[in-house]
């Protein structure tokens, strides 16, 4: 489709007068009530992403701490300010939180809030569903949270394998807190990602054709592809080991005396579970991508190369999981496939580090901090994927596998890997949350410490793993010789956490009181910086017309805007997937309380799952009323004096139906 | 036999880092300091591992430092370049493209290597007359039975494995509960002990000495202290202390082991405990028949000296809590007594 | 982009287009699909695991043991009832496509009719499940292939139960709001949702009422 087709519909009807009007309209379609209500009911996706990310590094912050505790107990041989019913249940929450609690609701948090307006546009495809993923995180998380502080929380690893976590030897209701809380960060996670892939494929401002979309909406959209297929797997696997244990229910899924299978549980697991550190690392990557084209001024190298990867890296990212249970006696010739499968997700990787080192190579740097936390990405993650690859080996994993060495690899691929990128990108995109800008002094000196804590925290662990030392071990005897170490990684923790505390202080001064910024400070290429910082409600003022990859670059005085939406209803364009000629006009509802009741229920259904198998029927019930309120309410009809869909008559005879009619 | 890894370690520049490895640690729970055929091959792997991808790591850091040097230094409000000169992009291109062939090619090569070192760890399994030994984790301690034709003279015995050097061992791996991890570094990479699904693990021990080993899946309250020790010892001791170990526990000598023994029999220890030659024969626990000899209890998180198995014997709750052992209220007399039984059982 | 910015810009105006489309065109229509996606997914795995129970079974169909009932040697489940039952499911894809054609046809009286009957198709469904669960002779707690085929039973169940919902929702706008252009949409999306439960259905029918016996 040439942008020439899109010109036929131009006229040059925009004065002053009709654009004042337009954005007094504007600004009141698309604003959220006022007090508690509004703030509970928004459907505003720039909230919602922007709550989401900072819940997240809420939870981040809960499970460094927890990780600083274990890093005190470990500090010592035979150290006693942990006993193992605590540090078990410390680690296990350590891990859950960081993977569930943080690491997927950021990445999705972040997309939640940057994907609409990256594809100039000004919401999601699903609005309300969109907070209600939101409260069903919070509580999941809140579900773990409150289990930990009143000493019940899970003990059995944030991978929970049977036997232990089972009915028999999983004593109390600890798993079944963990079951639950994976259930509805799940749920949350398959919502988000349902409402980004339709978003992106629909909803994209005219022009932006398939191959003109922005890395970092690719990694989402990709990422968003592999929830869908892989968050399945741990719910089905976490709602069966709850029916094993409940004693009303007692299932055998797991029970091997009635033909039930241990294995199966890690089979369920990983399958999710490899694919989860991809649906981190992913989007991860799109923020590199990002980052690096607006720090090199100038365009990535190998867009089509990098989108092509991360597909790749997503497609092999499915066939790999037995790589995590090489030492169970599975048959070694299966298991030998996966070594192959392992060693060749390497490659698309490999083509992500060359086109990025490309693209540096080839461009003038703004060594800002944005670029100088992907310096440290590159210094970290690529030595985690190269102990990946030695963990790939299957021989050479059997002395591997459950070591300490296992610890540090998947610190330097996911801090490395996501945490890096993630800061980065919070720098970067700060000026857009808030319109002011954070300080650069202490944002190089919380990136070096935070490198210098982190290398400090687990170059030691590759060692200690070598020389003997398991995984989720509360202690250790003196005569290892495992002291030095683990206290030399206990002082690194103490300057990760100098580091991090300096990242909260520098944003939360510079929030209230940091640098102004302008609309676009880093002189970047992606829609979100044509929008004022901090953005309106209705983010557009008119959609634009995007004229080429690299949207605000090849902007010229000349691109079109979208014009004669309805102002009085929430609507932007909707276009076709190939090459986003617009094709209708999308109306979305407004704000509505119903998802935060739908919520209420849903996770009250699920902590009563812990007890009763009654839980379920009687919270669908509940349900029923809640989505016939959701359903029910219709806030455009509801928000005088805004005129109802002018052209969505009711009616009941066909003939009153008016020409302008819905294309079937 | 050859050492193939000393002479790849002396030969390569990573022998200063099997130094540095060395002094961290003993080296006698050591992945890095074999004293095996299988770990001898595993480590080969590993150096070779190494080498490949540190010179990886180092060859895109280089990269990404000469970048930082050469590349001139820019401003937001630079314009970005759109259009970049069509021959750099296609030198940087062809570049790439090479570094994805390297990358393909190595990764296949490391796949090779990798194949190799398992098809040589198969090699043991054909050995005609290895030394059976069934090992069964359970919470939080491991079972060692030596099979012999005749039951009568199987030696049971616990979180202790003696083995001849030199000779196959061929370990049946059980579990009864959860799942366990059997790992002994200097020898051989790990197995997991799942219940009912049985398997074995076959190495060879090529040096005499003591070595560690300990559960490395995790499996409840006391995962961290679910040790055992290989002793790799020549032929003659090997044999002399299975013989020993075949016998009964010797009689008491002194009245004060006497009384112990009387104690012991009378507890709930029996329960749980075998000392060969006395009625205790319960299952659920270590057998204790000849416990006097080795170095730890508590499943090689204690050191076997009369005030740890006091304590020991006294509160097991305390010093490994969790465990199944309960405490057990004795005066200090009959605790003094029961130590010097136990201390008896050589 | 400020308001000067905007002053005379070239425009690209969209007013003549509709606010609604339907199918591939739809983002509802596109929702539903990758939530229908979710759920194949689902039954994909349990399908896989109905597979691994049956190699960690030795004798396949186990013994019935449950006290209390007689031991039956290889109890097949009973395949007359679920084969009925398959018919129905068959025979409801009618008024489905009939509401279908209606909604997009803007037929009111036909949407109305196709829906009442959708609704009474469902609900006749969901009553023969309940009744169902009893051919497999198997409680889902005797064993972990009881545990398995109860689990796809009542998954799919659980489905019959949210079609139940979204039929009653359109059913009571339709009724009491009257009929428009976006509830129209939400009609042929209903519509898919209900062809999706009775493909699902004939291939999970197949697999645990002939499974024990073909393989």
């Amino acid at each position: 489709m040439k942008d020439a087709d899109l010109s036929k519909k131009q006229s040059s009807s925009l004065t002053e007068a009709r654009i004042n009007d337009e954005l007094r309209a504007l600004e009141s379609t698309w604003s959220d009530k006022p007090g508690i209500i509004g703030w509970l009911s928004t459907t505003d996706h720039k909230r919602v992403g922007f709550r989401m990310v900072f819940t997240a590094f809420c939870f981040f912050t809960f499970g460094g701490i927890l990780a600083g505790l274990m890093r005190l107990q470990l500090s010592l041989p035979g150290n006693n300010f942990l006993g193992p019913d605590m540090y078990n249940q410390i680690f296990t929450t350590h891990g859950s939180t960081m993977m569930f609690l943080f690491a997927v609701p950021v990445m999705e948090g972040m997309g939640i809030y940057f994907v609409p307006l990256m594809i100039g546009t000004r919401t999601l495809a699903f609005p309300r569903l969109n907070i209600l993923g939101y409260y069903t995180y919070l509580f999941g998380g809140l579900l773990l949270f409150f289990g930990l502080l009143l000493n019940i929380g899970p003990d059995a690893g944030w991978f929970a394998y049977v036997p232990l976590s089972g009915p028999e030897y999983g004593i109390g209701k600890r798993v079944d807190l963990w079951s639950q809380m994976v259930s509805l960060t799940e749920i949350s996670a398959l919502i988000a990602s349902t409402n980004i892939i339709v978003t992106v494929m629909k909803l994209r401002a005219p022009g932006m054709s398939l191959n003109r979309i922005p890395l970092f909406v690719w990694s989402e959209v990709i990422t968003a592809v592999m929830v869908i297929f892989a968050m399945p797997a741990v719910m089905i696997g976490s709602s069966l080991l709850s029916m094993d244990r409940l004693t009303n229910v007692s299932t055998h899924f797991f029970n091997q005396a009635e033909g039930g299978d241990p294995i199966m549980w890690q089979h369920l697991f990983w399958f999710f579970g490899h694919p989860e550190v991809y649906i981190i690392f992913i989007p991860a990557t799109g923020m590199v991508s990002m980052i690096i084209t607006t720090f090199s001024r100038r365009k990535t190298f190998g867009y089509t190369a990098l989108v092509l990867t991360m597909v790749a890296t997503a497609f092999i990212g499915f066939g790999v999981w037995v790589h995590h249970m090489f030492v169970t006696p599975l048959p070694q010739l299966g298991q030998s496939i996966f070594t192959a499968s392992s060693m060749l997700i390497v490659v698309p990787n490999g083509v992500q580090i060359f086109c990025w080192l490309a693209t540096l190579w080839l461009g003038r740097w703004n060594l800002k901090t944005p670029l100088v936390f992907i310096l440290g990405f590159f210094g970290v993650f690529v030595m985690g994927g190269l102990t990946g690859v030695m963990l790939a080996s299957l021989p050479l994993d059997t002395q591997l596998h459950d070591t300490y060495f296992v610890v540090a690899h998947f610190h330097y691929v996911l801090i490395g890997g996501a945490v890096f990128p993630l800061f980065g990108a919070v720098y970067y995109w700060f000026p857009k949350f808030c319109g002011r800008m954070l300080n650069e002094a202490a944002g190089i000196a919380h990136c070096i410490l935070f490198f210098v804590g982190f290398e400090l925290v687990f170059f030691p662990m590759h060692i200690l793993g070598l020389i003997g030392m398991p995984r989720r071990v509360y202690t250790y005897l003196p005569e290892t010789g495992w002291g030095d170490l683990n206290m030399l990684a206990s002082i690194g923790a103490a300057v990760m956490v100098i580091a991090t505390l300096i990242f909260f202080i520098n944003a939360i001064y510079s929030w209230f009181w940091g640098r102004v910024a302008a609309a676009d400070p880093w002189g970047a290429d992606t829609l979100e910086w044509s929008l004022p910082s901090p953005i309106p409600q209705y983010a557009f003022q008119y959609q634009p017309v995007v004229q080429g990859r690299h949207a605000v670059w090849e902007q010229t005085a000349d691109s079109p805007v979208v014009t004669g939406l309805h102002i009085n209803n929430r609507e932007v364009v909707a276009t076709s997937i190939h090459d986003a000629v617009p094709d209708h006009r999308y109306g979305v509802q407004g704000p509505s309380i119903m998802p935060f009741v739908v919520s209420v229920i849903t996770g009250a259904m699920f902590v009563g799952f812990m007890f009763t198998p009654w839980s379920l029927p009687l919270g669908m019930i509940a349900l029923f009323f809640g989505f016939l309120g959701w359903f029910w309410s219709n806030s455009v009809e509801h928000r005088p004096p805004y005129a109802p869909l002018e052209d969505n008559p009711v009616y009941d005879d066909p003939a009153d139906y008016k020409p302008a009619e819905a294309a079937v | 036999m050859t050492r193939i890894s000393s002479n790849l370690k002396a030969a390569s520049l990573l022998a200063p880092a099997s130094v540095f490895f060395a002094a961290c640690g003993h080296g006698n729970q050591s992945a890095v300091e074999p004293s095996g055929l299988q770990a001898e091959h595993l480590s080969f792997l590993w150096w070779m591992f190494l080498a490949i991808t540190a010179a990886v790591y180092v060859a895109v850091m280089v990269i990404l430092v000469a970048a930082f040097f050469r590349t001139r230094r820019a401003v937001a409000e630079d314009d970005a370049e759109l259009s970049p000169d069509p021959l750099r992009e296609k030198r940087a291109s062809s570049v790439v493209k090479a570094a994805v062939a390297v990358t393909v090619l190595t990764m296949f090569a490391l796949m090779l290597v990798s194949f190799r070192t398992g098809r040589a760890l198969d090699t043991l399994s054909q050995a005609q007359t290895p030394l059976e030994i069934k090992v069964t984790g359970q919470q939080w301690w491991w079972q060692i039975e030596y099979k012999d034709p005749t039951p009568s003279n199987m030696v049971t015995t616990a979180n202790e494995i003696h083995i001849p050097v030199g000779r196959p061992i061929k370990l049946e791996l059980v579990s009864h509960d959860v799942i366990h991890s059997f790992w002994a570094p200097n020898f051989h990479g790990k197995k997991d002990l799942i219940p009912n699904y049985p398997t074995t693990l076959f190495f060879r021990a090529d040096e005499p000495g003591v070595y560690w080993g300990q559960c490395a899946e995790f499996c409840g309250f006391e995962h961290a202290k679910m040790r055992f020790m290989v002793i790799a010892e020549p032929q003659e001791d090997f044999d002399r202390w299975y013989s020993a170990s075949q016998q009964p526990a010797p009689e008491p000598v002194t009245d004060s082991q006497k009384f112990g023994r009387d104690i012991f029999l009378k507890s709930v220890c029996t329960q749980c405990h075998t000392i060969q030659g006395t009625p205790a024969n319960g299952r659920v626990g270590p057998n204790l028949t000849h416990v006097a000899g080795k170095p730890y209890i508590a499943s090689g998180s204690l050191p076997n000296d009369r005030e740890n198995l006091a304590n020991w014997i006294a509160d097991p709750q305390a010093i490994k809590p969790g465990i199944r052992m309960p405490m057990n209220t004795y005066s200090p007399e009959e605790l003094n007594a029961l130590v010097d039984y136990i201390q008896s059982l050589k | 982009m400020t308001n000067e910015d905007f002053i005379g810009r070239k425009t690209l105006d969209v007013s003549e287009l509709p606010s609604t489309m339907f199918d591939d065109k739809a983002n509802l229509w596109w929702g539903n699909n990758w939530g229908l996606a979710i759920e194949t997914t689902v039954f994909g795995i349990l399908i896989a695991l109905y597979f691994s129970v049956r190699m960690s079974i030795s004798q396949w169909l186990p013994p019935r043991t449950t006290p209390g009932l007689p031991v039956l040697q290889n109890p097949l489940p009973d395949l007359t009832f679920p084969t009925v039952v398959l018919i129905i499911f068959l025979i409801s894809l009618a008024p489905a496509i009939y509401l279908d054609l209606s909604a997009r046809r803007k037929d009111i009286f036909g949407i109305k009719v196709g829906l009442v009957l959708t609704l009474a198709f469902n609900i006749v469904l969901l009553v023969c499940r309940y009744y169902e669960f009893d051919t497999l002779h198997f409680k889902w707690n005797d064993n972990a292939y009881g545990s398995v085929t109860w689990t796809i039973l009542g998954m799919h169940m659980i489905h019959l139960f949210v079609m139940a919902a979204e039929d009653l929702y359109v059913m009571l706008w339709t009724f009491i709001k009257g009929v428009d252009d976006k509830h129209r949409l939400d009609l042929t999306v209903a519509a898919v949702y209900w062809y999706w439960i009775v493909a699902t259905w004939v291939l999970l029918y197949l697999l645990v009422f002939w499974g024990p016996r073909i393989l």
